[in-house]
């Protein structure tokens, strides 16, 4: 507390530490004048409640933390846009993805915002493939952050920043797993803390999954073991990942299958013993990298075949020209969640080897 | 595993030394619970009773119940025949047997993902519930009660002669600690 409020009074009084974490305003005209001094105003007026009571962080033990934090506008300093969940998890511990797969579940949060202003729904990064024997998990390590953008009906748009809170429920694992809860409160922002939420807001933006673009075909046919997933009029790439949106629908430890051709290329995915019905849609990513992940919701087209098992009718294994496997979890695990916003724990990144079940 | 297809054949020590064959079961209702002490989401139904609720229920109307446990030596729910019948008289779990499947030949062969995950087999031996205990996939002890409790269900409709209206779900829970 103390060493926020000598910080605070020296940053601002050499006018450096106070400031929008972008310019608000590029042209020096009055208006941009006055909207950086009410700015920096309003942001050393916050740290005099930075003594107040700030994040109540879940115990030690849980080998996660999780801070509530929130991103500035742009258009109106000193007023929020959205709010997030920032994850850090101990080495080698995992949170879940929105389908955490084979177990697990995801977080969940209760927000409690001023009148007038909602969360929408939280904007999911891409995931990571966690496990690697016969159970297979979707989630994050290392660090994360779940955002919702705040909608208001208030006249202005923006939230104020006082007032936001959250509940939130979540279990983490590695060999084993340990559920956790925590009451967060937004803390009232230094000028560092604007900067660095800021930052991490517009990473994760960067990042997140984005809509397919509407020059992609995207069909799959179903037969009695597999769903195979066809895009016609997208890149040109060796190798790509399917991460299901709904839980029960492919076996998430099988191997997916690749192939391409000139108009596009094929996922061969194992259905899950757990679907017995048909299904109309399968949602998802198909993810080629770190930040190349596209959500897509292909039409399924269901073919009664004979099937003498998982892979007869594409062959997935090197029979076929330009048809690979990919059960490659290293190369999955190069889209981790590292690559997006960077990892906290420093060591154990790409190489780390162990695959945690939870 | 799928329901419908004939449940596989399997032989497995239970905790009391006892060799334990799925056909010594024909002609009954057997149901298969995987478990592992030391996951909240079994925790969540054994604090609260429920599945010690269920195991007398089920066993008291003509039902198998075999808990199995497929943790591997060092890992968690690993535990010793002894070890597991002063846990089972503690909690007073009353399941048929508890089978101990530390090389987790059984959970291959059943392809067990998670803890607590559940199977029914028919008395002809076909498998018809492959899934969760319910359906509030949290590690609350608080949502256990308002929940659909799947095997129950599927065994009211089966031992009345009808056809299991869900016969699957997604199995929540930890996942199975297999030997690495």
């Amino acid at each position: 507390m103390g060493a926020s409020g000598t910080r605070c009074l020296s940053s601002c009084n050499h006018k450096t530490g106070c400031r929008s974490p972008r310019p608000v305003v590029s042209q020096s005209n009055v208006a941009s004048f006055l909207r950086r001094k009410t700015l920096f105003i309003a942001a050393c007026v916050m740290l005099i409640f930075a003594a107040l009571p700030g994040q109540q962080l879940p115990p030690e033990n849980s080998h996660a933390k999780v801070e509530l934090i929130a991103e500035p506008s742009t258009a109106l300093p000193g007023r929020l846009v959205a709010i997030g969940l920032l994850f850090r998890l101990d080495k080698g511990w995992h949170i879940y993805w929105q389908n955490p797969g084979d177990s697990g579940e995801p977080p969940k949060v209760q927000w409690q915002f001023p009148p007038g202003f909602a969360a929408g729904p939280i904007q999911w990064p891409q995931p990571m493939r966690l496990g690697g024997g016969t159970v297979v998990d979707y989630g994050y390590e290392s660090q994360v952050l779940l955002m919702a953008p705040i909608e208001g009906t208030l006249k202005g748009g923006a939230a104020p920043i006082s007032g936001f809170s959250a509940d939130v429920k979540y279990i983490v694992c590695r060999e084993m797993c340990i559920p956790a809860k925590a009451h967060l409160t937004l803390p009232h922002p230094t000028g560092d803390d604007w900067v660095r939420w800021h930052s991490l807001f517009e990473q994760t933006r960067r990042q997140l999954p984005k809509p397919a673009p509407p020059s992609w075909k995207v069909s799959a046919e179903s037969d009695n073991s597999q769903f195979i997933v066809s895009v016609q009029g997208g890149p040109q790439v060796q190798s790509a990942s399917f991460f299901p949106l709904e839980p029960g629908q492919i076996e998430n430890s099988s191997p997916q299958g690749f192939a391409s051709d000139r108009m596009g290329f094929r996922l061969i995915l194992k259905k899950s013993d757990q679907l017995t019905k048909p299904i109309s849609t399968l949602k998802g990513l198909i993810i080629f990298g770190p930040g190349k992940g596209f959500e897509v919701a292909a039409p399924v087209v269901s073919h009664k075949r004979e099937s003498t098992g998982a892979g007869s009718r594409v062959v997935p294994n090197g029979e076929r020209k330009n048809v690979k496997t990919v059960p490659d979890i290293k190369r999955i695990r190069a889209y981790s969640f590292d690559c997006i916003i960077g990892r906290v724990g420093g060591a154990g990144g790409r190489n780390s080897t162990g695959f945690h079940r939870n | 595993m799928r329901v419908g297809e004939t449940a596989p054949a399997f032989t497995a020590t239970d905790s009391n030394g006892k060799v334990d064959k799925l056909s010594d079961y024909h002609g009954k209702f057997v149901v298969l619970e995987w478990s592992n002490r030391g996951c909240p989401y079994t925790q969540k139904h054994y604090n609260s009773g429920n599945m010690q609720r269920l195991q007398r229920e089920w066993t008291s109307r003509g039902v198998v119940w075999l808990t199995v446990l497929s943790s591997a030596p060092g890992k968690q729910g690993y535990v010793t025949a002894s070890d597991e019948n002063a846990y089972l008289s503690q909690v007073k779990a009353a399941p048929t047997a508890v089978l101990l499947d530390p090389t987790g030949a059984l959970g291959h062969l059943y392809d067990a993902k998670t803890t607590p995950q559940m199977f029914i087999i028919s008395p002809q031996g076909a498998l018809i519930y492959n899934g969760a205990i319910d359906d509030r996939p949290t590690t609350d002890v608080a949502d256990v009660n308002g929940a659909k409790n799947y095997v129950s269900a599927a065994l009211e409709e089966a031992t009345a002669g009808k056809p299991v209206s869900q016969p699957t779900s997604r199995p929540y829970g930890c996942s199975v600690k297999y030997p690495d």
